[in-house]
C-alpha cells in the first residue's frame, strides 16, 4: 500500500494473537507546519525587538535567545508528539497511540463501526494525504493526515461489509421460534410421508 | 474491606456482586498502590495541621473500598467506602476501550482503562489506576471475543435451522408432487396437505 506499511505496531497496542494487522501509518510531518510558522514568527518578532527597540546588549542578546528558544520549541514539541502517533488498523479494530511521556490508546472495534469517512483537503489532496475518520456509537477513532486516506477507508470498509452482510441478513424472530417452525415442518413431513 | 460469606469463586469482600449462574469471574482488581503517592505527596506535609490526616485516609479508604471485576459477561465497578455505587457494563454494550497512562503510570505500571458504550456521551466506565492497563484492555477484548465466538459457535444458529426447514420442505414438496405426474393425484396431495396443516402457506405455494 504505502511505506507507512513499514512502521511496526507499537508495543502500547494490544494485537491479539489471531489477529492480522492491515495497515500501520503515522501522521505526516506536516501537520507540524502551522506550529514552525508560530515557532518562526515568535523568533522573528523577538530578534526584531532585541535588534530594535532593545537598547542594552545585554537585554536584546537575553531577549533573542529567549524567543529563538520558544520559537524552536514550539515545532519541536508538535513534532514530537506526531512522531509518538501510530495508527493501528487490524482485522478487528481500529487503534490509535498518543503520547510522548505517559499514553494514551484508544480502540474502536470495527463491528461497532457505524460510519465511516475519509477527507481531504485542498492542500491534502495535493500531496495525497487526508483524514480517515471511523465513527462508532461511542466516539471512535480518527486518523489525522494519513497517506492515501482513501486506501485506507476501502480496507476498513471490506472489513466491515462481511459483518453488515451477516447482520443485514439477520433473521427475524428468535432461534426457539424457528426451532418450533422446524419441528411443525418435520411434524409435517412425516404426517405426509405416512 | 468489608468481609462476606463466600460463594466459591468469589474472594471476601464481593458481596455487592451478583452473577448470573453461567456467568464467571475473570479478573478482579483494584486501584494501584502507586495511586496513593499524590495523596501521600500533598498530606503529609499538610498533616502537620492536622489537614493532612482525613486526606490520606480518605484516599487509602477510596482505594480499598475501590473494586474492579471483569467476567465472562461484564465489566463491574464498584466504589463508595460506607455508600455504595456498582456500575455494570455489559460486553454486548461496549464500543471502544481506550486506556491512558501518564507520566508516573508509565513508570509505575498503572493507568486508567476507559470502556465507551453507545449511550449517551463517551466513557461510561472507567478502571481508574488500575495495574497493567493494556492487559486489561487485551481481557476485555478478548473477553468480547469469546462472546461473539460462542454465540455462533454454541449449538446451532438461526440460519442452520433455516436450513433444516428448508430440506424439510422439500422433502415436503417432492412428497406433495409425488411419486406419480398425474395432475389429479397431485390435486388430491395438495388438498390432503392442507388440510394437515394450515398453518404452512408453503405447501400451497409450490409453482407447479
Amino acid at each position: 500500500m504505502t511505506d507507512d506499511d513499514a512502521t511496526p505496531v507499537p508495543e502500547a497496542v494490544p494485537v491479539a494473537d489471531d489477529e492480522s494487522v492491515l495497515w500501520t501509518g503515522s501522521p505526516r510531518l506536516s501537520a507540524a507546519a502551522p506550529a514552525a510558522v508560530v515557532g518562526l514568527l515568535v523568533a522573528g518578532i523577538g530578534l526584531a525587538v532585541a535588534v530594535g527597540p532593545a537598547a542594552t546588549d545585554a537585554l536584546g542578546l537575553g531577549v533573542a535567545a529567549l524567543s529563538v528558544l520558544v520559537g524552536a520549541s514550539i515545532p519541536a514539541l508538535s513534532v514530537l508528539s506526531l512522531v509518538n502517533t501510530r495508527y493501528v488498523l487490524t482485522d478487528r479494530a481500529a487503534s490509535v497511540k498518543r503520547g510522548v511521556v505517559g499514553r494514551r490508546v484508544v480502540r474502536a472495534r470495527l463491528s461497532m463501526v457505524e460510519n465511516t469517512a475519509s477527507a481531504q483537503s485542498a492542500t491534502g489532496a495535493l500531496f495525497g494525504y487526508g483524514t480517515v475518520t471511523l465513527e462508532t456509537a461511542g466516539g471512535g477513532v480518527s486518523f489525522r493526515r494519513v497517506d492515501d486516506p482513501q486506501a485506507v477507508r476501502r480496507l476498513v470498509d471490506e472489513r466491515t461489509r462481511g459483518e453488515r452482510e451477516d447482520e443485514g441478513a439477520s433473521i427475524p424472530g428468535t432461534l426457539d421460534s424457528w426451532r418450533a417452525v422446524r419441528a411443525e415442518v418435520r411434524l409435517l413431513r412425516t404426517a405426509l410421508e405416512r | 474491606m468489608s468481609t462476606s460469606a463466600t460463594d466459591g469463586a468469589l474472594p471476601d469482600g464481593f458481596d455487592w456482586l451478583s452473577l448470573d449462574p453461567e456467568e464467571e469471574v475473570v479478573w478482579a482488581g483494584n486501584p494501584h498502590s502507586s495511586s496513593l503517592v499524590p495523596a501521600l505527596v500533598v498530606g503529609v506535609p499538610l498533616s502537620l495541621v492536622l489537614v493532612g490526616i482525613p486526606i490520606i485516609v480518605s484516599a487509602y479508604l477510596a482505594r480499598e473500598n475501590t473494586e474492579y471485576v471483569i467476567t465472562t459477561e461484564a465489566l463491574y465497578k464498584k466504589r463508595g467506602v460506607l455508600s455504595r455505587d456498582v456500575k455494570r457494563v455489559g460486553f454486548e454494550k461496549v464500543q471502544d476501550t481506550s486506556y491512558t497512562q501518564g507520566f508516573f503510570g508509565t513508570q509505575f505500571g498503572y493507568g486508567t482503562v476507559d470502556i465507551s458504550t453507545a449511550g449517551g456521551s463517551g466513557v461510561e466506565l472507567s478502571f481508574d489506576s488500575v495495574g497493567d492497563p493494556k492487559r486489561i484492555q487485551e481481557l476485555v477484548n478478548e473477553r468480547i471475543r469469546a462472546r461473539e465466538g460462542r454465540s455462533s459457535d454454541e449449538g446451532e444458529s438461526k440460519g442452520d435451522v433455516l436450513e433444516d426447514i428448508l430440506v424439510e420442505l422439500r422433502a415436503i414438496r417432492t412428497a406433495v408432487e409425488g411419486p406419480t405426474d398425474e395432475g389429479s393425484d397431485l390435486d388430491h396431495a395438495d388438498e390432503e396437505a392442507v388440510e394437515v396443516e394450515t398453518d404452512s402457506p408453503f405447501v400451497d405455494g409450490d409453482d407447479r
